[in-house]
């Protein structure tokens, strides 16, 4: 068992060491990529939350327009 | 033991070995071919890999580098016979990795390409099947594990 440990421990550490070493060969690849936006498989933009609660038609849990009250004449 | 009997174990110990190298070339394969398209164009499997939104940026470019890396490697053992304990716990690892991941990317209804084997396929959204063939791969990995309790099949 610790001899299964060792050669799986020894088969990532070589992994790591050389898919750093591929990345470092890749100018085509940065350390840190720049921040994206999310795409979906149909390449649809993931649409932008906050954006679109500004624009467009007011948010459901808009404070509704007041009732007016029943005067004199409804009560009776 | 009479010689029968020991024929008979002679016998199924063949067909034992002969099983487990066909195992051992099947994982491999689909291992290498899984591993080739993308160490040949990673910057297309970096570009997968944000929507599986489980890894950060900073991480996005050397896990496109390093995971097809492993499977080189976990492939090559398990062809080789060297650190070959090792590389059937590596090719158990990977198995179960992809089969986690591309299960969360079905619970949570995202409709990505797996990028399981870069841009060799065509791009298709992943499915019930891509779980299910991981599920069958990680079991097969897993038949190679528990054979390594018993003699060395190299």
């Amino acid at each position: 068992m610790r001899r299964d440990v060792r050669e799986l421990l020894a088969l990532i550490a070589a992994g790591l060491v050389l898919g750093a070493l591929h990345l470092a060969l890749r100018p085509d690849l940065p350390w840190v990529p720049p921040p994206r936006e999310e795409e979906t498989m149909c390449g649809e933009v993931e649409p932008d939350l906050e954006a679109s609660a500004d624009d467009g038609a007011p948010a459901s849990f808009a404070p509704a327009a007041p009732m007016s009250s029943p005067g004199p004449e409804d009560v009776r | 033991m009479s010689q029968v009997q020991e024929d008979m174990a002679d016998r199924a110990s063949r067909w034992r070995r002969g099983g487990i190298w066909a195992l051992r070339l099947v994982v491999a394969g689909v291992l290498l071919a899984a591993a080739a398209p993308k160490l040949a164009d990673p910057a297309g499997f970096a570009a997968k890999l944000p929507n599986y939104r489980l890894f950060p940026d900073l991480l996005v470019n050397i896990v496109a580098t390093t995971a097809p890396m492993l499977e080189l490697l976990a492939a090559l053992a398990l062809l080789s016979g060297r650190l070959y304990r090792g590389g059937v716990w590596l090719a158990v690892l990977l198995m179960a990795t992809f089969t986690l991941l591309i299960g969360s990317a079905l619970a949570r209804g995202i409709d990505l390409d797996c990028g399981c084997f870069g841009n060799a396929v065509q791009a298709e959204p992943v499915g019930a099947l891509d779980l299910v063939r991981n599920v069958v791969l990680l079991g097969l990995t897993l038949v190679l594990a528990l054979d390594l309790g018993r003699e060395p099949a190299r």
